[in-house]
Order: C-alpha cells, then structure tokens, then sequence
C-alpha cells in the first residue's frame, strides 16, 4: 500500500499523511494490528524532515489510530477504523463556534472575544508547562 | 603443481572479473541504451545521451588495458618464477584485484552522479511511499543472518584458541577479529543505509527498490560468511606453515567474493524486469 504526499499543496505534509492513514484505515487497505513503517523509513522514502513524519505519528497515536509499542514500532490501532471517523479538528471548530456565537449574543466584541482567548490559552499553556 | 594451479587460478581472476563480469556489465549498459531511449524514455538520461556513450567507451577501455596489464603481470611471475622475491605473490594478487575494482568505482560514482542529476531534474511535486514497514528477514531468510553470525563467531573463537586463548595485541587473532568486526560493522552499516536510507533515484518503485535491496543484502551477507572463513583459512596456513597456499586462498577467496557480489547482481536483476515506464515523459512520477 502507497501513499502520496504533494508537497505543493497547501495543506501541511503532516496532515496529508495524517489523512493519508486515516484513509487507508477506512478502506481496510492496512487493518488493525498492521505495523507501519518506522519514522525515519517513511521521512527518508517522502524526503520530509522526520519531525513532520513523527507529529504526524503523534497525533494519529493520541487519535487512538495508531499505537506505538517501544522499540518494535507503531501499529495500526485495534479500533482505529471507529476512531478515524472522529475528526478533532471539526470538533474544536463546532465548539468554538457555539461559544463565540454566545459570547456574540452577550454583547462581546470580536477583538475582546480574541484578547480573551490569547490570554486563556497562554495562562492554560503556562499552567500546563 | 601449487605454482601452475596458483597461475590458473590467477588467470581465472583477471579473466572473471576484467572480462567475463565487465562484458555482462557493457552489454547490459547498452541494452539499456538501445531498448530504452532517450526519446522515449527522457527521464533516464538526465546528461546528454553522447556522455553515456562516451563513458561507455571508456568504461570497456578501462578494462582492456587492465586485462593486458593482468596478462603481462602473469606472463612476468611465470617467466621470473616470482616466489616473493619481487613481491609476494598473495599481495600482487590483492592489489591487482584493487586494480580491477576501479571500472566497479567508475560504474559506482556514475551511477551516484546520474541520480543525483535525476533528482535535481525532477520536477514532480509527488512523492510516494510504502506503508510496509521494511525490516532484514523480508529481504533474506534469518538463517542466512544466524549462518553469518555463527561463522563471525566461530573465526574469532578459532583465532584465539590457536593462540591458546591468550590475548596479544599484536597476534594474528586479534588483527583478524578487528578485522572481522569491522567489516561486518561496515555491512550492517550499509544494510541499515538500504533498508532505511534515502532512496537516490527519485523515479524507482517500491518494488523495484525492494529487488535492489534484496539482492545488495543478500551480497553482503554471503560475502561476510566468505570473509569470515577466508580468515579462518588464512590464520590455519600460517598456524601450519602452509604458506605456499596462501596466494591460492587469497585468489580463490576474490573471486568467491565477486561471485557473490557482481555475479549475484547481474544474475538476479533482470532489466528487463525492472519498471522503466516511470522514466517516459509522460508518467506521473
């Protein structure tokens, strides 16, 4: 099983591969248990830099897509199929916008809205380091 | 009997690998050229075409004059009775093997040359990659790797218990296990490059890139079993003063070791095999 990265599209390398995987998880071309390659092997056969293989592995592993297992490698998680179709992404989009639409409502501005938002992320981020 | 069978055998080595193997090499270069041209096939010929004809050229010249130079070498020993006093015969036949090596380096650093060009000329935007994860036992049977290991164990072992397990820095068990384990170092080395490595030509399938890795590990593997009895062999003949056997061992361990290499290559990779429709013009990749 192939996969192809563009690397003039517009849509980062990691979520390409990202998709990629997904993908081919939903069309049962790689199943559960399935080992993938290594990071190093997949960076070197896409010419991308192995930190964009390995965000790309992270985040698929916090999806429960893939799973790694210490030094044997990753592999494609039992329940991958089910959690492919959870996209986290529409998600925070959905949630984001029911609050801003609230918050709209309560008479907020948008650059109030925005200033308040930088300030919890990075109070949440500093708390969380 | 030992001197004509060493002058045989030497024959057979200039013979092997500046005839035999360079003539399958020059006549699959031009095959390539003839079957696959480069108004059909632009993206195989990132130099002007007359480049390829002339180190082709130059490549068979190489060759000729190292043949002529390994025959006249011979006539010279058979002439002079060479016994050592003008070298030693297993050093002349390793270093003219150095010699014969070089159309190998030619053939090498032209090939990095030509795909690093490929690579600069490929214009794709595409890249691709297998899902398979690819590790040493999908490309030779572990038995082949544990026969390696055995026989890399077993002549470092046989090195020191013919030195009664005692270990001198400057003995022959010593200088033959460094040897030993550098080489296989070396091999690993390259195994884990063509396992994991960057692929040079941006055009080849993963399928063909898997022949190509099968066949180089596989070379690697037989050639350090090779290595590891050689070595064997060359710390008996001195351990029982078998000298004159040496340059035999030594021109016999060559050519098994070219068989290996060269001779595995040329016979396993069939070109026409190979999937060279991805160098027309028109391919996606």
């Amino acid at each position: 099983m192939e996969i192809f990265i563009d690397i003039d599209n517009p849509l980062p390398q990691f979520s390409q591969l990202i998709e990629q995987i997904k993908l081919a998880v939903q069309q049962k071309q790689i199943k559960p248990g399935d080992p993938l390659p290594s990071i190093r092997q997949l960076a070197n056969d896409l010419g991308l830099n192995n930190k964009t293989v390995a965000k790309a592995y992270r985040l698929l592993e916090r999806d429960s897509v893939i799973q790694a297992k210490g030094y044997r490698g990753s592999y494609i998680h039992p329940d991958a199929e089910k959690n492919c179709t959870v996209n986290l992404n529409e998600l925070v989009e959905e949630k984001l916008t029911d609050v801003i639409g609230m918050l709209r409502h309560t008479g907020a501005t948008d650059s109030e809205i925005r200033i308040a938002f930088t300030k919890v992320m990075n109070s949440d981020k500093k708390r969380g380091s | 009997m030992i001197e004509t069978m060493f002058y045989i055998l030497f024959l057979s080595q200039i013979l092997l690998f500046s005839v035999y193997f360079p003539n399958k090499i020059y006549q699959r270069m031009r095959y390539v050229i003839t079957n696959y041209p480069c108004n059909q096939y632009p993206k195989l010929y990132p130099q002007p075409i007359e480049n390829y004809h002339r180190f082709h050229g130059k490549y068979r010249l190489a060759n000729w004059v190292i043949t002529a130079a390994g025959l006249v070498t011979l006539t010279l020993s058979i002439v002079f009775n060479n016994k050592g006093e003008f070298i030693e015969p297993q050093v002349l036949v390793w270093l003219f093997f150095m010699v014969q090596f070089m159309p190998v380096m030619m053939i090498e650093f032209s090939e990095y040359s030509q795909f690093k060009m490929m690579r600069t000329a490929d214009r794709s935007s595409v890249r691709s990659a297998t899902l398979s994860p690819r590790s040493i036992a999908s490309f030779i049977a572990p038995k082949w790797l544990y026969v390696a290991l055995l026989t890399l164990l077993i002549a470092i072992v046989y090195g020191f218990y013919l030195e009664d397990f005692t270990i001198n820095i400057e003995g022959s068990a010593v200088y033959a296990a460094g040897i030993l384990l550098f080489l296989n170092t070396f091999f690993a080395g390259l195994i884990y490059w063509q396992l994991y490595g960057k692929k040079l030509n941006p055009h080849l399938t993963e399928a063909d890139r898997q022949k190509l890795i099968s066949v180089a590990i596989q070379s690697l593997v037989f050639v350090s079993i090779s290595a590891s009895i050689f070595l064997m062999v060359s710390l008996s003949i001195k351990e029982y003063q078998l000298h004159s056997l040496a340059p035999l061992a030594m021109t016999i361990y060559l050519q098994v070791i070219a068989l290996f290499s060269l001779g595995n290559s040329i016979g396993s990779i069939k070109v026409d095999e190979l999937n060279f429709d991805l160098y027309k013009k028109e391919s996606l990749l």
